[in-house]
Formats: C-alpha cells, structure tokens, sequence
C-alpha cells in the first residue's frame, strides 16, 4: 500500500432512512481500519434513527431539513470535507451496505498513484439481469453521445480529488447525479481510473425506481 | 342570455372573489388587483357579448371569435406554464441551497460547541493539578 498522508481522504456518505444498515456498515468501516479522518455521514431528510446511529461514530453528521436527494448529500458532504475538513480526497460510499470497506484500499492505492477520480466498478456477475442491461445501455449511450466509454455509470463508489471536485461540480440533486458525473467526465475527456469493487446486491436494495430510471434517461439527453 | 353565459359570469364574479381574498391578506399590491378584476371584468364582458372580439378576429384572419379566443388563450396558458416552470427551478435551487447551508452550518458551530467544552474540561482539570 502506498503511503497515504492522514487526513488526506474523507469519506462521504449519504443516507437517507438507513438506520436498518449504517449500523452493521459503520462497523464494518471501522473493522476494516482505513478510516483515517472521521468519515461525513449527511442524513439527508431521514425520519427513522439514522442521525443517533451514526452519530455513535463520527462527529460530523450534516442534517438536511428535508429529502433533497442523494446528489445534493453528496454535494452537501464534498464542500464540507473539502472547504471546512481540508480533505484532498473525498471517496463516496453508500450506506445501504452495496459498498465493501474492503475495496477502500484499492482506492487509497490508486489515490497513492496520484489519479485523481478513481470510479468503482461492479463485475456484472451477480447483478440482477434489468439493472446489468440498464448499466451497460448507459455506458453505451454515454459514449455514443461523447465519444468515451465511462464503466458502471450507476456505481456510487468513488474517489475524487478536490481539483477534479471543482471540474465536475455536478448540478443533479437526485439518483441522476452518476450520470450527469459520468456525462462530464466524458465531454471534458477528463482521466479516470478504475478499480474493481464487490457486486453486493442484496435483497433490501432500494436502488433506483423506474421514476429515477425516467430521470436518468432525460438526464442522458441533456434535460435536466 | 345561454347556460356557457351565465357561467362565464358566475366563474367571472368567483374569480374576483379569490382576488379579494388575497388582496385582503396582502398577498397582492393595489395594482396587481387592479389587473386581475379588469381581467375578469374583461373575461365576463366578452362572454356576454363575443360580438365585440369580431373586428379584432376578422383582423387577425379567423374565421371565428372562438377560434380567436382558443389561440389567445393557448398563448396565455403557455407563457403561465413556462414562467411557473422557471420559477420551479429557481425555488428548487434557493431551498437546495439554504437547506445544505444549514446543514454546514449546524454541523460547524455543533462541533465548536464541543470542541470548546473539551477545551474547558481539560483546562479545569489542569487548574485543579496546579492546585494540588
């Protein structure tokens, strides 16, 4: 592993009604000892007890008053790891336990190389069959519109430096986010790295909804 | 005098009311009243007698005042749409803003707060080593 300076990476989470799993996921986070700053848990609207769980483990718990949606969290989380945390790496994690603190390291190695966005991706085995054609058809249309193919558009497991952060600086507000991530990536020719993660798609999986699904569809053709 | 008449009127008088109602409770300037009862007034009195539309629709090449009045109103309907679309952008983006500010901000002055207690409790401990 290369040597990573501390307090160089926070991590972001957005949660939203997660109090089922931030739990068993902040411990699972903590076991695996990459944490090196306290990671940035934004509730975003939560009406169960997802800010008193988390609250148990990291300091910074940003309150959104209402659901604004996972793009605005991330948002919320990256000016505030990056402005008021001084982080020069914010990697992104979702807190229905679809991400593995085990793949942190292959971040923090790629991160050690000096990339600056690295993009988790999923292996297409033990993906559900709609989700898996749903991805590829992203990608494909991805590079169909900009000409550069960018893998596992819907993967929310990233790692962004502060520089890129301002480059791609997104506007989406809900699940459209990656997409409009993935858009920008591709009309600025921006470089990326990629580091392949764990496909963990359990049964509870809220994901998108064939409204968000609608969403990132006009996202694709440029309406917002 | 036809049922559509008279229901243009009744909808007419109804419509002057909701304008009253808001005037009454300052949601509305004089001015902007005053706008509203003359549409309404204007709304009634062209429901009473269309004929009076006639020489602008002949000028317009319709056919018919009605037909008149379905164009005009598309285009009062479509410039509505259009400005309460942008101003739903536009208020999505102000409470987007203020709601993730504020969650910055809570976050910040939460974290002083303990910070500063922290600061307190080891200075008092400290004292109290000083003193012994």
């Amino acid at each position: 592993m290369t040597h990573i300076k501390k307090n160089t990476y926070t991590i972001v989470i957005p949660a939203y009604n997660e109090d089922k799993h931030i739990d068993a996921f902040f411990r699972r986070l903590k076991a695996s000892s990459f944490e090196v700053s306290p990671s940035v848990l934004v509730n975003d609207g939560s009406v169960d007890t997802t800010v008193s769980v988390a609250s148990k483990y990291t300091p910074y718990v940003l309150n959104h008053a209402t659901n604004l949606g996972k793009g605005a969290a991330l948002k919320t989380g990256c000016d505030f790891a990056f402005t008021h945390l001084k982080a020069n790496y914010v990697i992104m994690m979702d807190s229905d336990e679809q991400h593995s603190p085990n793949d942190l390291l292959k971040f923090i190695d790629k991160i050690g190389e000096g990339h600056e966005l690295i993009l988790g991706v999923r292996s297409f085995n033990g993906m559900p069959t709609i989700p898996t054609y749903l991805n590829k058809f992203t990608s494909f249309m991805i590079q169909l519109l900009y000409g550069t193919y960018v893998p596992d558009v819907p993967s929310g497991y990233k790692a962004i430096s502060r520089k890129m952060y301002d480059e791609i600086k997104w506007q989406a507000t809900g699940y459209e986010v990656e997409v409009e991530i993935a858009q920008k990536i591709a009309r600025k020719k921006i470089k990326f790295a990629t580091v392949p993660i764990e496909t963990i798609y359990p049964d509870y999986v809220r994901g998108m909804t064939l409204l968000d699904g609608v969403k990132v569809l006009l996202k694709l053709i440029g309406i917002k | 005098m036809t049922l559509f008449q008279v229901s243009s009127i009744l909808f007419a008088l109804f419509m002057s009311y909701v304008v009253r109602v808001h005037q009454q409770k300052a949601r509305l300037t004089a001015i902007e009243a005053s706008l509203w009862y003359s549409l309404w007034f204007l709304f009634a009195c062209i429901a009473v007698f269309p004929h009076l539309l006639t020489g602008i629709s002949e000028y317009f090449y319709f056919d018919r005042v009605f037909d008149l009045l379905v164009v005009g109103a598309f285009m009062v309907l479509t410039f509505i749409v259009l400005r309460s679309y942008f101003m739903y952008r536009l208020l999505l983006e102000k409470i987007e803003i203020l709601v993730r500010d504020k969650a910055i901000a809570e976050t910040l002055l939460q974290n002083q707060i303990k910070h500063k207690r922290a600061f307190q409790s080891k200075k008092r401990v400290t004292t109290t080593e000083v003193n012994k």
